[in-house]
């Protein structure tokens, strides 16, 4: 293709982009296996002798308030915010990729019908959407990841539906029909991969909408259920012992961080990977 | 002409984006009072070399050498604020789209005042009043009025007329005109181009004319400059040009217009493949509340047509005139209000979804813009072979084979199954897309402007191509067009479309050399073409035909005026299927 010497070094830079994003994301993923099998001590033992020691040979990263060891906490936890935010946005995905398209696609009273219902949902606030629904759903772990894939789902479907409302007009679409294929399999074949790409960046962002909101929803003592922790939780812990015992707040926000970091750039990576028009 | 100092001249102009030189030493020059054509197909640089003269080049691009003056005075090196003195005043331009081209959020008066207090330093209403006298002279309607609306109030010739009227208010002494009327209905766009060739001549204003259309330059330039690949390939006064092309890439150029030839006869067989009969078709009004809504337009009204086995029907209007929604009826896309659609006596308005299926699948559809028609996202094998997803039994190797066949019968490798669509020409894409129509092996191909997107040389390729593959495989074709060159080419017969209503129909020889409606007449009289051949050379010639009156008894559909509430229109049998839409004159007392 059209290759010239000057691309060259944007094309070892998105290499390298996608390399570090898969580092960091295999970081994470490690970790999470990693505390699912052994950790230095069990994240939800007290000791309280060791309350807020700060980070030494003994504790790497250092103790909470009732001396648990926050290596061992941050360990444990990234198997539960990992799935939590992965589950949240599948599931907002899902249905967000599933109505929009449909609306979109097939317009009159069906679309105005389902975008009047998705206004009114994104009239809340999300997070207090999501509590609504888990008075409703329940609490927990699942309860966070329904509660919360809802409350993005429409986000997703006025994305997909914009889309799929431009894509309706395009001449591949209308050659896919004049075939004789069917309105589903014309949807699932041409209007929902060519959403991908802005769904990618949609994608990566609710990532880190998703552990926040878990934290936000986890201090409000509707997330994971203390003793056991997830990062949103232990940063919100972390709040009323910032001044004097930084790490607390420090290494779960690295975590966060690094992680979020990890997926947007695999994210960035995924979507030109899988767009033949960026093909490297 | 070339006795005068020159407007402009132009020597050696480079012009880079990166590493990649998009425009060569490129030199001409300009007289006052002069009209010079830039001939080119896209990618030639043709439009990057006009820009850079008002230093307007896209970001990434760069002019690297040579030199362009303007009155004496070289261009790329002035700075920033003389470039905006001479833009407008000295140097005026007209894009090629006129629904883009007008500030949507600002009334005409203030777009068309503003450069002209800016420049002239004149008061507001001196500038109101010789904007209106100049809305006048373009033939605008009440232009009090016209001053004071939005340029969505206006159609796109309009529109155009009064982007012609701006710029030419400032009295520029050299105008730029980048494709100003490609966007233009055929009758819409002589009107325009001789608008602004007189408004030219009266000025006195210097033009550069940007086009990849022969024959419209033929008519106007003074001189010709042809372009290729960034590289002047020949310039001369625009008849010696024409008659006697010296460079090989002029000559193809010229012969790759569309000219008649003989059609061989289609095989008539008994059953018709497609009757259509008192179709009409409405969209929808606008309006979101039920009760509220715009009465549904009418795109087709009381369309009656016949297609034989193997036959090639053009149907020919403006936009807006219903062609396209016609061939989406055909094919069930639009949704029929009245009247009778049978494919091979089958009828589509009594048959249930699934059967709707079965008969798309034996029609084939080629699209106008080969751009949006494939999926970006799938490999031109797989587009393709999704014709075939609806036949029975057919394996993967079998689907290879065949998907292969058919891009040997388009002209291409087989090794382009693997390529995506971005990875393709223009021309390249339109065969895939002619490719996905026909591996269904169809009985009938509808084709909607096929080759309208197309550089010239590429459209007579793929008309060519077109043609070829109706002998071998037998398929009627319905071709949806504006250009009536290309109709006709390609065609057998045609029929006339305007205002959902067919005026005109019959075989194409006919229908070219004794037209009887008088629209036909403009519609024909309105396009220049080329003809000749290399050995005769090339001569401009217009199509010339009389208007015979109408059949006795009758008098014709008025198309010029706003058609009265009349009883629709018959169809008038003249002998040899030639038929004409007028009313009975009794009926209108006129």
């Amino acid at each position: 293709m059209t290759a010239g010497p000057a691309i060259a070094p944007r094309r070892w830079f998105v290499r390298a982009n996608a390399t570090v994003g898969a580092v960091l994301v295999g970081c994470a993923v490690l970790a999470a296996l990693a505390g699912q099998v052994a950790t230095p001590y069990d994240p939800i033992a007290l000791d309280f002798g060791a309350r807020l020691a700060s980070p030494s040979w003994d504790h790497w990263l250092g103790t909470d308030q009732f001396g648990r060891d926050v290596l061992s906490r941050l360990l444990s936890a990234a198997s539960v915010s990992i799935t939590v935010s992965l589950s949240t946005v599948a599931l907002a995905m899902a249905i967000g990729i599933t109505v929009g398209a449909v609306s979109g696609y097939f317009g009159g009273w069906l679309d105005r019908l389902v975008m009047t219902i998705v206004d009114a949902f994104m009239a809340l606030p999300g997070l207090l959407l999501a509590l609504a629904l888990m008075a409703a759903v329940g609490q927990g772990k699942w309860g966070v990841i329904l509660a919360l894939g809802l409350a993005y789902a429409p986000s997703v479907t006025r994305v997909v539906r914009g889309i799929a409302l431009s894509l309706r007009e395009k001449e591949y679409v209308e050659a896919s029909r004049a075939m004789g294929n069917g309105e589903l399999y014309t949807i699932a074949r041409h209007v929902i991969p060519n959403c991908v790409g802005p769904l990618t960046v949609l994608a990566t962002a609710f990532f880190a909408l998703t552990i926040l909101a878990e934290s936000a929803l986890s201090f409000l003592g509707l997330g994971v259920p203390p003793p056991y922790p997830s990062w949103g939780g232990m940063l919100a812990d972390a709040r009323s012992y910032f001044a004097f015992a930084p790490w607390l707040a420090i290494f779960p926000g690295l975590a966060i961080s690094i992680t979020l970091l990890g997926i947007n750039l695999l994210g960035d990576a995924l979507r030109d990977r899988f767009d033949p028009r960026m093909a490297l | 002409m070339t006795d005068a100092p020159p407007l402009l001249e132009v020597e050696g102009l480079t012009i880079g984006f990166g590493q990649r030189t998009v425009v060569d030493g490129l030199s001409f020059r300009i007289a006052p009072g002069e009209i010079v054509a830039l001939v080119g197909e896209s990618g030639s640089g043709k439009t990057i070399a006009a820009r850079s003269l008002l230093g307007l080049l896209p970001y990434g691009g760069s002019v690297c050498g040579g030199t362009a003056r303007f009155r004496g005075e070289a261009l790329p090196s002035l700075d920033e604020s003389r470039l905006t003195a001479l833009r407008g005043t000295a140097i005026g331009m007209i894009f090629q789209e006129p629904m883009t081209s007008l500030d949507p959020s600002m009334k005409i008066g203030r777009q068309m005042i503003e450069a002209l207090i800016e420049h002239d330093g004149i008061g507001e209403r001196d500038a109101l009043s010789r904007a209106i006298a100049m809305l006048e002279r373009v033939r605008i309607a009440e232009p009090e009025r016209a001053l004071d609306s939005y340029p969505h109030q206006f159609s796109g010739g309009m529109r155009q007329r009064i982007a012609i009227a701006a710029a030419m208010l400032l009295r520029p002494a050299l105008l730029i005109a980048d494709e100003p009327t490609t966007a233009l209905d055929v009758l819409v766009q002589k009107e325009v181009l001789e608008l602004l060739v007189d408004l030219t001549r009266e000025v006195g204003t210097g033009v550069l004319l940007i086009t990849h259309d022969l024959a419209l330059v033929a008519e106007h330039a003074h001189r010709i400059v042809v372009m290729r690949h960034g590289r002047l390939v020949e310039a001369g006064p625009a008849r010696a040009v024409l008659n006697g092309p010296r460079e090989a890439y002029t000559r193809s150029l010229l012969e790759a217009c569309p000219k008649r030839a003989a059609r061989a006869r289609p095989p008539r067989r008994l059953a018709p493949i497609l009757e259509v009969d008192k179709l009409s078709v409405s969209h929808a009004g606008r309006g979101g509340w039920p009760g509220r809504r715009q009465a549904p337009v009418r795109a087709v009204d009381q369309v009656s047509l016949r297609l034989e086995r193997g036959e090639t029907l053009a149907i020919v209007g403006e936009s807006g005139s219903g062609k396209t929604s016609l061939a989406r009826a055909i094919l069930g896309l639009a949704p029929i209000e009245t009247g009778r659609v049978a494919f091979d006596q089958i009828e589509l308005g009594r048959i249930g979804a699934r059967h709707l299926a079965h008969v798309r699948r034996r029609i084939g559809m080629i699209f106008q813009d080969p751009f949006s028609a494939l999926d970006p996202r799938l490999r031109v094998g797989a587009i393709i072979a999704e014709g075939l997803r609806h036949e029975r039994g057919i394996g993967t190797a079998e689907r290879t084979r065949r998907v292969e066949r058919i891009l040997a019968e388009v002209g291409m490798d087989p090794d382009f199954a693997g390529r995506f669509p971005h990875q393709l020409s223009g021309g390249q894409r339109q065969r895939v897309n002619i490719a996905r129509a026909l591996i269904a092996d169809p009985q009938l191909v509808i084709a909607d402007e096929p080759v309208s997107a197309l550089d010239v040389s590429v459209q007579a390729e793929i008309l060519h191509l077109i043609e070829r593959l109706q002998q071998t495989r037998g398929f009627a074709c319905i071709i949806v067009s504006h250009n009536l060159a290309v109709v006709e080419q390609i065609a057998d017969r045609v029929a006339v479309i305007f205002r959902g209503r067919i005026l005109e129909e019959g075989p194409r020889d006919l229908i070219f050399d004794s037209p009887r409606h008088p629209y036909t007449g403009a519609l024909l009289r309105a396009a220049p073409r080329i003809e000749g051949s290399r050995e005769t050379g090339f001569r401009l010639s217009r199509y010339a035909a009389p208007v015979a009156p109408p059949p006795s008894g009758y008098a014709y559909w008025p198309w010029q005026a706003e058609p009265p509430r009349l009883a629709a229109p018959e169809l008038v049998e003249l002998g040899q299927g030639h038929k004409v839409a007028c009313f009975r004159e009794e009926k209108s007392p006129s």
